[in-house]
């Protein structure tokens, strides 16, 4: 009776969609996962771009956080919605790879960084004081402004994503948003 | 110009909906704020624009991914900070309490390093061996003194203390006998103020000086200290055991009938 109490309440199935793709995938339909990396490859791109700011950087690491999710998809354990799982992993692995980037932008030789250049982008706005304000905040700052302002997630899936309370996660969006309107005006004027 | 909070909170709002009625009617109501809320709104939209895109690609998946590493608990910093400071209290607290049992050491009044053999064991020796077994977290404990069974004898005497030598009196100065002695060996007597002098017999033939002193000692009230090559102090107390030690190969004291006299020092 307990075990089943326990089982219902754990495995509560979610009415998030992106959980039949990701059955289809473990019942080992690969298209579902190409599904799931075309539906969220901007929004993860977008976490990847504001935290790491190198374009180049953040296409590797969306292609890491993909495969990530492709070798370690089993360990969803639906307690969430797929995507708030998927940002999580985004966030933590662009923060774990801007706080390593300076090391890693030694390693890799000049002529190899040209042989692979980053993907073309079209960027809609040229501005060029929002790359440099971003650039001065912490990438955990960076990480909160991407989340509400590229993929305009709610203050729960935010919170959701990075593991803390709505009420956490809206104290911090303010404080990351009036930084940044600092910085944007300390750079504009 | 500095904006209330409760208006920047709504100027964050209209420029983030980007509503044009509702920033109309912001501008009409706060006509002061008009150049900021442009700018504000300016800004958030320059924001928004800049969001990246890229064409989507077929999947497929790196050869090598670093391991992902897991976020560190938040209870993992305050807990790894305790640690360091509770680590280096105790180690502040160990080296104090053992500096502290260091200073608290006094070398045996006897003992003079400098002008010891090198096989004598030092004061370093002894406080050493005491060392080794204390307990560095025991504030309370204080090493042991290094105790030295007969403190007048040395484990090595100096050659003009084992100069033998011949007194004999009856009913004679105990002090006459002992610069007797001194006089025979050869070395210099130190005597602190208040030594008692008293009648004595004695009979000494051919006995190593330090040892006919300290047999004196032993009957008549003094300890004698080794204080160089050629010195001794005499100190009206007597050896801690007797018994122990080395007693005169041959000869006898006794008091005598008489009154003490207070001797002065004897340089």
């Amino acid at each position: 009776m307990l075990s089943a109490t326990y089982d219902s309440q754990r495995f509560t199935p979610s009415f998030d969609e992106d959980i039949i793709l990701v059955e289809r995938f473990l019942g080992n339909d690969q298209e579902a996962f190409q599904t799931l990396y075309e539906r969220y490859h901007d929004k993860v791109l977008a976490i990847a771009r504001g935290i790491l700011l190198d374009a180049e950087e953040a296409h590797d690491a969306v292609q890491e956080i993909f495969t990530l999710v492709f070798r370690n998809l089993h360990r969803f354990d639906r307690r969430s919605k797929f995507s708030t799982w998927l940002f999580r992993i985004a966030v933590n692995r662009s923060i774990q790879q801007a706080r390593t980037g300076k090391i890693r932008k030694l390693q890799v030789p000049l002529a190899e960084a040209f042989e692979h250049p980053a993907p073309e982008e079209s960027e809609s706005s040229a501005d060029p004081f929002i790359a440099e304000a971003m650039a001065k905040l912490h990438p955990a700052d960076r990480a909160l402004l991407t989340l509400f302002y590229w993929d305009e997630l709610s203050l729960q899936e935010i919170a959701d994503s990075l593991d803390c309370s709505a009420n956490a996660a809206k104290t911090r969006l303010f404080r990351a948003r009036e930084r940044f309107r600092q910085q944007y005006e300390e750079v504009s004027e | 110009m500095k904006v209330p909070p409760e208006l920047d909170d709504l100027m964050w709002k209209l420029a983030e909906t980007d509503d044009p009625q509702a920033l109309e009617e912001f501008g009409d109501r706060y006509p002061d704020f008009r150049q900021e809320m442009a700018q504000r709104l300016r800004m958030v939209r320059n924001l928004k624009g800049a969001k990246p895109s890229a064409k989507v690609d077929r999947f497929v998946p790196k050869a090598e991914v670093v391991p992902y590493a897991e976020p560190t608990p938040k209870w993992m910093v305050p807990a790894a900070i305790f640690m360091g400071v509770v680590s280096i209290a105790f180690a502040t607290y160990a080296v104090t309490t053992f500096a502290q049992s260091q200073a608290r050491q006094e070398p045996p009044v006897a003992q003079n390093s400098q002008q010891q053999p090198p096989t004598t064991p030092s004061d370093d020796d002894y406080l050493k061996k005491d060392r080794s077994t204390l307990d560095p977290n025991d504030p309370g404990q204080v090493p042991a003194q290094p105790t030295n069974p007969n403190p007048g004898v040395a484990s090595q005497v100096p050659p003009a203390f084992k100069i033998r030598v011949t007194v004999r009196g009856t009913d004679v100065s105990l002090m006459q006998m002992l610069q007797s002695v001194a006089a025979q060996a050869g070395i210099q007597l130190e005597i602190p103020p208040g030594f008692v002098d008293q009648r004595i017999n004695c009979d000494y033939q051919n006995s190593e000086a330090l040892a006919v002193m300290q047999d004196m000692g032993r009957n008549f009230g003094f300890s004698a200290f080794v204080q160089g090559d050629r010195t001794v102090l005499l100190i009206p107390a007597r050896s801690p055991d007797p018994d122990t030690s080395e007693r005169p190969s041959s000869g006898s004291s006794s008091p005598a009938s008489g009154g003490d006299n207070v001797l002065p020092p004897v340089n």
